[in-house]
């Protein structure tokens, strides 16, 4: 079959950095019988499922050991509860510098660029970092937002009826509109939105070696410092020259913690949207059902678009943690210095919590799912809000505008997907109009 | 004694700001209740909303991301 995203195999380092070495709460009991490595490798035949062996683990053993790499191990939590109350927990770091931090499948996470950034930052730092843009994200800024947002949207839909069709959704519209959308916000000229995105891509491949991703992160950082030297030279009304002029040349952050920023800013603010487009219209298409649902108002876009998130979690690689103390976590004890995966994907799909959660069981619930597809806690995603206008504009204008909207091929087992990528998505959706 | 039954029926709430992380989920949950400044930090609009506010804040105390809110029921 056709690549599909995973993780393991990705490390080819050779450092000797290891994650913590798991151990159980009953201390010297044998190691979980359930060991295996991490993978996120779906069925073959249903692509865009959960592995199998989630499930299992949340029944068996919903703290588990998992090998990653050449040599390290974690703990990988499956339940949503514990998911749900590690990333709560300050007390499990956010830092890939804090001993035990599980570094193994998450190539570049450790650059020195890379650990200044708010996602990899743990309170104090992490909150001052974080209400530096804070404000830029909450709901009555997304608010003011809305209308260069919907017509984004809008013109980006209209355009779709110039191409030759069939067209490919991916390329022309699941990437386009959350990569003008960020652009717009941080000030990005629109002629640099394609060097952004294929640095994104580079960046969040994960087959690359820890050399590939320090180069990669270094031009990305260099093509942000060219951004950041413009809007020093010329002051526009963009969240990038705010930060240039409160935060750069104040002295509140150094010219490589803003670059580092901006990286943060630019590739989570588009490409996980991005995946989320592609990843709904597929989903819609695939079910007729639903979607007339949704039609006739017998079921709100908002909860779709909540349902959406929850079933694709398209940020799969974790969220990775390293316990800075002795943690107990759902009965079980984690070990100061220990890593730990908590995974949001795993959690999100708790048979104890929600309903179906397999693509072809899909079905929008009447009350909004309360999902950790955008994590939990004080690393929560910042434009969650952002990323909610956009879904929630687009998606049923899409529809509108298109009603006959319908796959080239309607067989999931023959999609593209982004392999080997940090962020879960469909790399081609050819559709007709 | 006589208690004051709007008080008797009415929430108290906190909000530890600086557990605050700016998500605004409370805002999204009960937008009469919070608000955020300008740094996007939340704070209360009424620290004691009446009982037909209770599932918002409910809601806003279930959804916030760093357990800031915390409610005393007067």
């Amino acid at each position: 079959m056709d690549a599909v995203p995973v993780d393991t195999d990705a490390d080819t380092r050779t450092d000797t950095s290891s994650g913590g070495q798991a151990t159980t709460a009953d201390d010297g009991a044998a190691a979980c019988p359930h060991l295996r490595k991490y993978s996120l490798t779906p069925p073959e035949s249903r692509p865009l499922d959960e592995p199998d062996y989630f499930g299992e683990l949340r029944q068996e053993c919903p703290a588990s050991t998992v090998t990653l790499g050449e040599s390290g191990s974690s703990w990988l939590f499956t339940a949503f509860e514990d998911v749900k109350t590690i990333l709560a927990d300050t007390r499990f770091s956010s830092s890939p510098l804090t001993p035990g931090f599980p570094l193994e499948g998450a190539p570049g996470s450790d650059a020195p660029v890379a650990v200044t950034t708010m996602i990899r930052s743990d309170p104090p730092v992490h909150t001052r970092l974080r209400r530096m843009v804070a404000k830029d994200f909450m709901p009555k800024a997304v608010e003011g937002y809305r209308d260069f947002v919907c017509a984004t949207i809008d013109a980006r839909i209209d355009s779709l009826a110039t191409l030759p069709q069939p067209i490919d959704l991916i390329e022309s519209f699941a990437l386009a509109v959350p990569s003008d959308v960020i652009s717009k916000i941080l000030g990005v000229p629109v002629e640099d939105e394609a060097m952004f995105q294929e640095l994104t891509e580079r960046m969040t491949t994960l087959s690359l070696t820890r050399e590939e991703q320090y180069q990669v992160i270094g031009e990305f950082a260099a093509f942000c410092d060219r951004l950041i030297s413009l809007k020093e030279s010329e002051p526009a009304d963009d969240l990038l020259t705010r930060l240039t002029h409160e935060q750069l040349l104040t002295g509140e952050l150094t010219r490589e913690q803003l670059a580092g920023f901006v990286i943060m800013l630019v590739s989570a603010g588009h490409d996980t949207t991005a995946g989320m487009f592609g990843l709904s219209v597929l989903t819609l298409l695939q079910h007729p059902d639903q979607l007339e649902l949704l039609r006739s108002g017998a079921r709100s876009w908002d909860s779709a678009v909540e349902e959406l998130v929850r079933i694709h979690t398209v940020v799969r690689m974790g969220p990775r943690r390293a316990a800075t103390e002795d943690i107990e976590v759902g009965g079980t004890l984690v070990r100061k210095g220990e890593g730990v995966i908590a995974s949001i994907l795993a959690a999100n799909h708790d048979e104890s919590q929600f309903g179906p959660s397999r693509f072809a069981d899909f079905s929008i619930p009447e009350e909004k799912p309360k999902h950790l597809g955008f994590g939990f806690g004080p690393h929560q995603c910042v434009g969650q809000n952002l990323a909610r206008l956009e879904l929630g504009y687009g998606l049923p204008r899409l529809f509108e505008r298109y009603p006959d909207l319908r796959l080239v091929d309607d067989d999931i087992t023959r999609l593209r997907f982004r392999e080997g990528r940090a962020f879960f998505g469909i790399r081609e959706l050819r559709v007709h109009l | 004694m006589t208690t004051d039954l709007k008080a008797a029926t009415t929430m108290n709430l906190t909000i530890d700001v600086a557990k605050c992380c700016g998500s605004g989920q409370c805002v999204m949950a009960a937008p009469d209740v919070f608000d955020q400044d300008d740094d996007g930090v939340a704070f209360l609009l009424d620290q004691t909303p009446p009982d037909t506010e209770r599932a918002n804040v409910d809601e806003a105390i279930a959804s916030c991301p760093t357990g800031a809110i915390t409610v005393v029921d007067g």
